[in-house]
């Protein structure tokens, strides 16, 4: 298993490089140049004062040469200055990750802890008034666009009710509080933005969760079961959810880039500085550096991801065996 | 007698469309009236669709009758489920693909308590023997069997409660013929060492007339005829029992 998974993981350069070569390219043959920035707004600047600044940053150069230059620094873990301000782009990153990885991780923990059960519970009362009310619900759920969500809820409890501040993830008197007053100032700021998260994918592995556990129990090794005089509960979650779960384990794997990814909408709707926001300034600032750094991130995760599923998957399955 | 069933029907419904309106009910079962001897093997026949397989998991209770008694004798059956046993047709799915093999035959040994925990490793290689396989099948999964195999282990699992009393259900019909004839001599086997009472439910005929004292004909949920071995198969009355005889020959 472990020669597997460093095999693996070894297979997965060429794809990054590959990744990494599109990606590069087509942002350079984006309209704009990076160093706009730095001139569009001063009238006075001259043309040899322009070729100056992109000679700076390297960008004089043939495109190739550009890119193996990047490439290199990057094999040092080197991901360069923002454009922008001229930070490194490794601290802007991780002084965001905190904030998107909290509420991603919130919603996922949410998300499996509530619709996991629910799902079973569906498929068991499979037909009940329950079972019918909850798929309504789901559907509506998962059809629902979650920026329309959030501005609704935010309309209802922020504003009609009071009782949810309306956005970013501190109060102004922040500084202020106690250890305490500031966990659940804190709570009181990522609640919304964590329900809204994760209400279609709780929609999602709910329907999932009640199809593959109806679909389990309906096998004929459940009959098997109860003929060996096993109790209710014991075929329920010992025979059916055994094999029940296996989809969700891929399911759970895939969610890791969207863990650290972040989401533009739900972040720009909230005010909040998470990574999904620092994604889309980036761009409206034709930041090279920056996004390149966040598309290798979502692009290693999603590799990763698909990596810890196939893994998973082995584990669980024992149809799966990876020899060599 | 060890089991008398009375009278025994069971209805489905069919229904169709959102408000689950009924649209019509198939009677898989229609009258049904019969009773097994201990240590006798029923021989029950039928073409598919005739309401063997419903019969089988009616007797053992893994679904309801619509109507009509399954009547076990009290002295000699006291727990349906360790007493009864029943084995299913497709050995493929009718063992869980996410369990090994000591899991799958310990776990009727344990709620039963035929033997104390402990033991139960050794009972489960006992069992094992008792069907023609060896110990190193213990770790592993059903998936890593063949056909055969999966259907002896089957037949390992439903002997682990020590039943006196077990359905066969089509238990060879999705075997090879070469292994068919092996799992016939291993049910004769079985039977003579452990004493016990079988009902051979299949749809071929040469298979039962091999295996069973008495037989029992079905068409479409109706009992059209019971006889011993030699009454069925020498001097069938019934004009279903006369065709499936002739169908069988040709």
């Amino acid at each position: 298993m472990i020669t597997y998974i460093f095999r693996r993981l070894f297979g997965l350069l060429p794809m990054l490089f590959g990744i990494t070569l599109i990606s590069f390219m087509v942002i350079k043959l984006a309209p704009g140049k990076p160093v706009m920035l730095q001139y569009s707004l001063n009238p006075k600047i001259s043309l040899d004062e322009i070729k100056r600044l992109e000679k700076i940053e390297g960008f004089d150069k043939p495109l190739y040469v550009q890119y193996f230059n990047w490439l290199g620094n990057l094999s040092r873990f080197n991901f360069g200055r923002s454009i922008s301000d001229g930070r490194f782009v490794m601290d802007k990153i991780v002084e965001r990750l905190p904030v998107t990885l909290s509420i991603n991780i919130l919603s996922l923990f949410l998300i499996f802890l509530i619709a996991v059960p629910w799902g079973i519970r569906s498929a068991l009362k499979q037909g009940s008034t329950f079972d019918r009310v909850s798929t309504l619900v789901m559907f509506l759920l998962f059809a629902a666009p979650t920026f329309w969500l959030a501005l609704l809820l935010m309309q209802l409890f922020c504003i009609q009710f009071g009782w949810l501040p309306i956005s970013g993830i501190t109060s102004l008197d922040f500084e202020h509080f106690n250890w305490w007053q500031k966990v659940f100032d804190i709570g009181r700021h990522l609640f919304l933005p964590v329900l809204v998260s994760g209400l279609a994918g709780f929609a999602g592995i709910c329907r999932y969760m009640r199809s593959n556990m109806i679909e389990a129990l309906q096998q004929p090794y459940i009959y098997t079961a109860r003929a060996k005089g096993l109790s209710e509960n014991k075929i329920i979650y010992k025979h059916a959810l055994r094999n029940a779960l296996l989809p969700i384990v891929t399911i759970l794997g895939l969610s890791l880039p969207g863990l650290l990814g972040g989401s533009i909408i739900f972040e720009s709707i909230f005010a909040i500085p998470g990574i999904g926001r620092l994604f889309y300034e980036a761009a409206m600032m034709r930041d090279i550096n920056l996004i390149m750094a966040e598309i290798i991130l979502v692009a290693v995760l999603t590799m990763l991801g698909n990596l810890i599923a196939d893994v998973l998957y082995a584990y669980v399955d024992p149809r799966i065996r990876y020899k060599k | 007698m060890i089991l008398e069933i009375k009278n025994l029907t069971k209805t489905f419904v069919i229904e169709r469309g959102v408000f689950k309106a009924e649209a019509g009910l198939v009677k898989a079962l229609d009258g049904v009236s019969f009773s097994v001897n201990e240590f006798d093997t029923l021989g029950i026949v039928g073409e598919s669709g005739s309401g063997k397989t419903t019969l089988a998991k009616i007797i053992i209770n893994l679904i309801p009758a619509t109507s009509g008694e399954v009547v076990f004798d009290n002295e000699l059956i006291k727990n349906i489920r360790k007493d009864v046993q029943i084995v299913f047709q497709n050995p493929y799915n009718s063992l869980n693909p996410k369990m090994r093999i000591a899991e799958i035959l310990s776990e009727p040994l344990l709620i039963h308590h035929i033997v104390p925990r402990p033991f139960v490793k050794e009972r489960a290689l006992e069992l094992l023997r008792l069907v023609g396989l060896d110990e190193n099948v213990l770790g592993r999964y059903p998936i890593e069997f063949s056909g055969g195999q999966r259907q002896r282990i089957c037949i390992a699992r439903a002997l682990a409660s020590q039943p006196k009393f077990i359905i066969l259900d089509e238990p060879i019909s999705s075997l090879d013929v070469t292994i068919q004839a092996q799992m016939l001599d291993l049910f004769l086997e079985l039977k003579q060492r452990l004493r016990l009472t079988y009902i051979f439910v299949s749809h071929n005929l040469a298979v039962v007339r091999h295996i069973a004292d008495s037989v029992l004909v079905m068409e479409n949920g109706k009992v059209v005829e019971t006889g011993s071995r030699e009454e069925i198969f020498y001097s069938p009355k019934h004009p279903y029992t006369k065709a499936l005889l002739d169908a069988a020959r040709s």
